[in-house]
C-alpha cells in the first residue's frame, strides 16, 4: 500500500485528474540527485497518508508534455492537484514535516 | 528496542573504520546513503552495529565528503565511540538536546506561546520513543496539535523544527536529516530577522536573481560543448556579473547576496556547533558510570 506509481500521458487522467483524493505529483528526472534523495521521504509520506493523499511520479524527460502543461521549469517540482486543479507548488526538495502540513490541509475535504 | 553494541564490541573493527575514513571511504558511503536509496543507512548500520539514525545524523551534518572538516568530524565521532557502546536512541537524545540544552535550544523560544504545550508534548513522545515505538497515529495527532497552535505563534522556524521531530524514526530514519534541514533554516531565518531582512524580501531578491540568471543564460546561448558543463556555467556566471549592475533590481539583488552571505556564515557556525554537540553526546553515551549501567 502507499506505492508511488509512475504516470504517463495515458494514465494521467485516471490517476490524477479524476482522482477522488488529492494527488501530489513529483516531477523528477532520472539524472536528478536531489530527486533521488527525496524519494524515501515521499515513500514514507505515501504510506503515512495512504488512502487520503496519493503520490505519483512524472519523469519530465519521458513525459515532457505533462511537464510543459504544468509549467515545470526544474526538478524536483512537487505539485498538489485537487479536483483536477493544481493548488500548491513546491520547487526544490522538501521535508516530511512540510509535506505533512500540506497534506493535513487538503486531506479529508480540506481547502 | 534492540541494543546496538557499537562495532560489535570489536576494537579491530573500529580501527579498520578509522582507516577507512582516512582513505575517504566511509564519508563517501555516508554521503551516498543520503543521496541515493541504493546506498542505505541501515546496511551501514548493520555493518558497524550502530544506530542507523546516528549515521544519518552524521551524514546530514557532514554534507561534503571532500571537506577536511567533515573527515575530522567523522574521525572524532568514531574515536569517541568505544566498542560496545549502545547507540540505540541516540537521535532522540540529540532531539532532547536541541529542545532544551543546546545554545540554539527551541524550548526557550516558545515560552509563553501557544506552541509551547504541543511542542512539549512532541518532546515527551520523543523521550518515550527511546524505550518503545510510538504509533504513527499518535505522532500525527501531536503534529496536528502543533499545527493548530502554529498560527498563534510567530516563531514559524521553531515550529518547523518540532514538526520534523514528530516522526517514528524506526519507520523513517531519514527524518533526522529533515530535522537538521529545519534547524539550518532556523539559523537562516534568525540571521535575516536580526538584519531586518524579511523572508518576503529574501524571496523577491532570489526571484530577481533567478530571472537575471535566466537572462544571462539566454544571452550566452546553448553550450557549444555538451560535455563541458562547468565551462558553460562559468560563461553564464560571467555574463550574470556583467548584467547585474545594469539591472533595475541591482540594489535588491546585491543586498540579497550580502544577506545570504551573512546567513550562510551563521549556518556554517551552527553546523560546527551541532557537530560538537553530537561529539559531546557520543562521549556521554560512551562513558557510562557503573551506577548508570546498573540503572540501565
Amino acid at each position: 500500500m502507499g506505492n508511488i506509481v509512475d504516470i504517463t500521458a495515458d494514465s494521467f487522467s485516471e490517476e490524477v485528474t479524476n482522482s477522488r483524493v488529492p494527488v501530489l505529483i513529483d516531477f523528477h528526472a532520472l539524472w536528478c540527485g536531489p530527486c533521488r534523495a527525496m524519494m524515501p521521504a515521499l515513500e514514507h509520506m505515501a504510506r503515512e497518508y495512504d488512502g487520503e493523499v496519493k503520490i505519483v511520479k512524472v519523469d519530465i524527460d519521458a513525459q515532457a508534455a505533462i511537464a510543459a502543461e504544468y509549467e515545470v521549469k526544474g526538478v524536483p517540482t512537487l505539485i498538489l492537484v485537487k479536483d483536477g486543479q493544481a493548488r500548491e507548488r513546491i520547487v526544490g526538495t522538501t521535508t516530511r514535516g512540510k509535506l505533512a502540513e500540506l497534506f493535513e490541509r487538503y486531506a479529508e475535504g480540506g481547502e | 528496542m534492540t541494543a546496538r553494541s557499537a562495532f560489535f564490541g570489536n576494537q579491530g573493527q573500529k580501527d579498520a573504520l578509522l582507516a577507512d575514513i582516512e582513505a575517504g571511504g566511509l564519508l563517501t558511503r555516508l554521503w551516498l546513503a543520503g543521496q541515493d536509496r541504493r546506498w542505505r543507512f541501515d546496511v551501514l548500520a548493520t555493518e558497524f552495529n550502530v544506530d542507523a539514525g546516528l549515521l544519518c545524523l552524521a551524514a546530514a551534518l557532514a554534507p561534503n565528503p571532500q571537506d577536511d572538516a567533515m573527515r575530522t568530524f567523522a574521525t572524532d565521532l568514531v574515536r569517541r565511540l568505544p566498542p560496545g557502546a549502545d547507540t540505540t536512541g541516540f537521535v532522540q537524545r540529540f532531539y532532547l538536546h536541541c529542545w532544551s540544552e543546546a545554545g540554539w535550544a527551541i524550548e526557550p523560544r516558545l515560552h509563553g506561546s501557544a506552541a509551547h504545550a504541543p511542542g512539549h508534548a512532541i518532546i515527551n513522545l520523543v523521550r518515550d520513543s527511546r524505550s518503545a515505538p510510538i504509533a504513527p497515529t499518535v505522532w500525527r495527532k501531536a503534529r496536528r496539535a502543533l499545527d493548530a497552535a502554529a498560527d498563534r505563534c510567530e516563531d514559524v522556524a521553531a515550529i518547523d523544527v518540532l514538526r520534523e521531530m514528530a516522526w517514528d524514526l524506526s519507520e523513517s530514519t531519514g527524518a533526522v536529516a529533515d530535522v537538521v534541514t529545519a534547524l539550518g533554516k532556523l539559523q537562516i531565518s534568525d540571521s535575516h530577522r536580526e538584519n531586518d531582512w524579511s523572508p518576503e524580501l529574501a524571496e523577491q531578491a532570489n526571484n530577481r536573481r533567478m530571472a537575471l540568471w535566466r537572462a544571462a543564460s539566454d544571452d550566452v546561448g546553448a553550450p557549444t560543448d555538451p560535455n563541458d558543463k562547468m565551462g558553460h556555467f562559468t560563461k553564464v556566471q560571467t555574463r550574470f556579473a556583467e548584467m547585474a549592475p545594469a539591472s533595475e533590481h541591482a540594489a535588491l539583488i546585491q543586498r540579497g547576496g550580502e544577506y545570504d552571505q551573512m546567513a550562510f556564515a551563521r549556518l556554517s557556525a551552527w553546523m560546527d556547533a551541532a557537530r560538537e554537540a553530537v561529539l559531546m553526546l557520543v562521549e556521554r553515551l560512551a562513558v557510562p558510570t557503573d551506577k548508570a549501567a546498573a540503572a540501565a
